[in-house]
């Protein structure tokens, strides 16, 4: 007996990880928004400072390789500038001014002004590593009040959906991912449709054609409805409209208004809209990934 | 138990420096690490552990990672399987072939990643354009097998002759008490 199970104890094992794996993923897909393994929220606590001490020496070398070892010209540069120091000397009090109000910093501040929710800034220290799935790894989690549901956004527009928190991280699933759906409309026509992502850097605008609502160039945002972004959030342009006829539902390529390949601070929205409230309700519990898409999609 | 403990929190490490890597350059320029670890751990640790560091490591990247809970795991487990089989028709030890056979599973491992969303996420088309990136993934992945392979049989060869020689030491303490 005890031979017998000496041999089919491989075989076990494997079928047992194998059926075990599988009741897990169909188990994740079914919990739409149900709470997430204890050991999850530990690994991508772990996962946050972990990965922030990888990218902070390569931020390093960057940095100083962009400000000292690639200035080999810094020399003859320097000569040429000496001359104009006097004049520039008096015109760097406006320059200043004008960067604080016409930069960066104006733009937070018009953002931050302009939602009444409060804004919280947190870094990326990760992206998923996966060729099929987009989403970030941020360094602020339930202690900073962050929720599963709440819109993760940056000066230039919308990011995504905060997916999965812990003590001090949170993951974000980008609106580049496969998985993501908003309810979206054109700017200028209030042509209404779905943003998709497709995994790559881009994304598709899916809508009920009605002349020449949708045009290249078209600035696309949020529309609101779907309950999980709020209104007005911009997520990029059209770049091409692609002319099917006899399609019911025609798609446009689009650009998305964020450099998600530069991204380093976000900001997240810290209050969820009515469907991530009415999914979630009072709880604190994880997204299932799909869920984001399904309810935008109104489905 | 050593190797395999040792195995396992490597593999985790490499699923972390992974997703730091992914922040740093494109997505499909950084080594899938965390696989090269299962596949040196099919071949240096028995089928068990293998599998068991092969489960520990896919779970670690699914909880750190978007996909689903178990679709990493599920795939790591089968690339057990599948390894150990070619180890028996090829000579994974060398270099070339462990790289040949890297690229392959790389490439294996992302087609398994979109069937396995097809199956449980429903639309899930594979474009030409992403078969590239697999590629390109699988390319910049295979170089590393060697140098996975030996650090992993390194650590193994280590910690298998310490707790030898700890076994060992016992039981020559049992023998003078005797």
């Amino acid at each position: 007996m005890s031979d017998f199970l000496r041999r089919i104890r491989l075989p076990l094992l494997f079928a047992a990880l194998l059926l075990g794996t599988l009741a897990l993923m169909l188990g994740d897909r079914r919990a739409g928004g149900g709470e997430r393994h204890w050991a999850a929220h530990a690994l991508l606590e772990i996962a946050a400072p972990v990965q922030k001490t990888i990218t902070r020496p390569v931020h390093f070398v960057r940095d100083t390789w962009q400000r000292y070892v690639a200035l080999v010209d810094l020399q003859a540069e320097n000569e040429a500038l000496r001359a104009r120091i006097v004049r520039l000397e008096e015109e760097s009090l406006q320059f200043r001014e004008a960067l604080v109000t016409s930069g960066q910093l104006r733009r937070i501040a018009e953002m931050r002004r302009d939602f009444e929710v409060p804004l919280l800034p947190s870094e990326v220290v990760g992206q998923d590593a996966s060729p099929w799935f987009r989403s970030l790894l941020l360094d602020r989690g339930r202690s900073a009040e962050v929720r599963s549901g709440m819109p993760v956004m940056v000066d230039q527009g919308l990011v995504g959906l905060v997916s999965a928190t812990s003590l001090h991280a949170a993951r974000a699933m980008m609106i580049l991912d496969r998985r993501s759906a908003v309810d979206a409309m054109i700017q200028r026509s209030r042509a209404r449709g779905l943003v998709r992502g497709l995994g790559t850097g881009e994304l598709e605008f899916e809508f009920m054609v009605r002349g020449d609502d949708v045009q290249e160039g078209d600035e696309v945002i949020t529309s609101g409805v779907g309950g999980v972004y709020p209104k007005g959030l911009r997520i990029g342009s059209v770049t091409e409209v692609k002319a099917d006829r006899s399609a019911l539902l025609h798609s446009a390529a689009m650009k998305p208004s964020v450099d998600f390949g530069r991204l380093e601070q976000v900001f997240v929205m810290l209050r969820r809209g009515p469907t991530m409230e009415l999914l979630f309700g009072g709880g604190d519990g994880d997204l299932a990934e799909p869920a984001p898409a399904e309810v935008a999609d109104g489905r | 138990m050593r190797p395999t403990l040792a195995l396992l929190a490597l593999g985790l490490l490499a699923v972390l420096v992974q997703g730091g890597l992914a922040h740093l350059v494109p997505g499909r320029a950084v080594p899938d690490l965390s696989l090269l670890l299962t596949l040196a751990a099919a071949l240096v640790l028995g089928a068990g552990s293998g599998l068991l560091v092969a489960a520990g490591v896919g779970l670690g990247a699914d909880m750190v990672s978007g996909t689903l809970l178990g679709q990493l795991a599920c795939l790591r487990v089968l690339e057990v399987v599948v390894t150990r089989a070619i180890a028996g028709q090829l000579d994974l030890r060398r270099g070339l072939p462990l790289a040949v056979f890297a690229f392959a599973l790389v490439f294996l491992d992302g087609i398994g990643q979109a069937a396995l969303s097809w199956l449980f996420l429903g639309e899930f088309p594979l474009q030409p354009g992403e078969l590239l990136g697999l590629g390109v993934r699988a390319a910049v992945t295979a170089p590393f097998a060697p140098f996975v392979g030996a650090v992993a049989r390194r650590i193994s060869d280590r910690l298998d002759e310490s707790e030898a020689r700890r076994e060992m030491r016992l039981d020559t303490r049992r023998s003078v008490l005797r």
